[in-house]
């Protein structure tokens, strides 16, 4: 059963003052919600990824959520805007992807590209430097790269959004 | 084989648990974004979009005198409440909720395209050439410069948007450009020095038009979270 719309308002005015148990109940009461929210919307093993990135979504917009309004109407907006969001990489990734191998003619903007990218990456802590390396570079899955990098799955998902964050700052202010 | 499908449940279970602890622990305490501090920086950059119309350009001889033109009076009017409808949606817009509408602006871009269809109709009944058509030089000046003045009213709403969580990049960059658009040229008909209907109808609104289509294709990728 999911808590009703008084108690998760109650939570998340306390979440935004910075008391972590309300937020940890809240976020599962979230999750319930969202899983059940997804559950006709994608395919069942997009469901987990998608639930995991509304969750980041909630966490980083906590401030746009009025304590004085409804909270439902308000979790139900973000995770439109991601469901959303999802179906547009989604399809935008299966009409550029190409079938077979295509022949490069010259290696060198890679290289610079490579070069340039591992200068930005020393200054990431190693953990999320490791996971974005082997996620977006390697193009290793995020279990593979969990197994690899001895981290748990959702601390893999962390470390990239954190350190890709981080980089695009790097790259705003260069 | 039991083993994996008691295994994978469990491993997804605690997956997520460590997942949510991760966020809970990341737990800063933020403050709800106050609608306020946006609509004081836009109407700080409006005020500063006119002052700069009128102290740099030049105020008009009628609105210098404090005794302007009735249409263009009933003109500005009409372009400031799109002006706020926009801005209201906007402002709204940075913190979603199923359920938000956005009817405002639409009402007031109808009243307000009483003026393109009048300078349009008009223009197309005279006999005569049309001469808004023919100020095609002070038209696109006007335009310009009215897009340039809107940049400035843009900023805030834009910054406001990028704090919030816009759920529709789209219609808010279009609303964003409608608003900022509005502004400018409000400001900018305080020095222009055409005040007739057929070039208010039509180089007025055309500007109002293009901030909002710049808006649609410029905000967007700014919003985006």
């Amino acid at each position: 059963m999911i808590a009703d719309d008084p108690t998760m308002m109650r939570l998340m005015a306390a979440a935004q003052r910075g008391d972590k148990h309300a937020y940890r109940a809240l976020l599962d009461e979230c999750r319930k919600w969202l899983l059940r929210y997804y559950a006709r919307r994608v395919p069942p093993h997009q469901m987990d990824d998608l639930v995991q990135d509304t969750l980041l979504s909630l966490h980083n917009k906590r401030a746009s959520y009025d304590p004085g309004r409804p909270f439902l109407p308000w979790l139900a907006a973000i995770a439109r805007y991601r469901w959303v969001d999802h179906l547009r990489r989604h399809y935008r990734a299966d009409e550029t992807q190409l079938d077979g191998d295509y022949p490069s003619f010259s290696e060198e903007p890679g290289v610079t590209a490579r070069i340039s990218l591992d200068h930005l990456m020393l200054h990431l802590p190693p953990g999320q430097a490791e996971v974005i390396a082997l996620v977006k570079i390697e193009g290793l899955s995020i279990a593979e790269a969990a197994g690899k990098s001895g981290q748990s799955e959702s601390l893999v998902k962390v470390n990239i959004h954190r350190g890709l964050k981080r980089l695009a700052a790097m790259v705003e202010q260069s | 084989m039991i083993k994996t499908r008691l295994a994978t449940p469990s491993r997804e279970r605690q997956s997520a648990a460590d997942f949510l602890d991760d966020l809970a622990q990341d737990l800063q305490p933020v403050r709800p974004i106050k609608p306020a501090y946006a609509w004081a920086l836009t109407a700080l950059a409006a005020l500063a979009v006119v002052g700069l119309s009128v102290l740099v350009l030049g105020a008009r001889h009628d609105v210098a005198t404090g005794q302007p033109e009735p249409f263009l009076m009933l003109a500005n009017g009409l372009l400031l409440m799109l002006a706020l409808a926009c801005s209201l949606a906007v402002i709204s817009m940075a913190r979603p909720q199923i359920g938000n509408s956005y009817q405002g602006p639409g009402w007031a871009l109808g009243m307000a395209a009483i003026l393109p269809a009048s300078g349009i109709g008009l223009t197309l009944l005279h006999d005569s050439p049309p001469l808004g058509m023919l100020w095609v030089e002070s038209g696109l000046v006007c335009l310009a410069t009215s897009a340039a003045l809107s940049v400035i009213v843009s900023v805030p709403l834009i910054w406001w948007l990028r704090r919030g969580a816009p759920a529709r990049p789209g219609l808010a960059g279009w609303l964003t450009g409608l608003a900022a658009g509005s502004y400018g040229v409000f400001a900018f008909a305080l020095h222009c020095s055409h005040a007739d209907m057929m070039h208010i109808g039509i180089w007025h609104s055309l500007a109002v038009i293009t901030c909002g289509a710049i808006g649609r294709i410029c905000v967007p990728p700014m919003i985006r979270w």
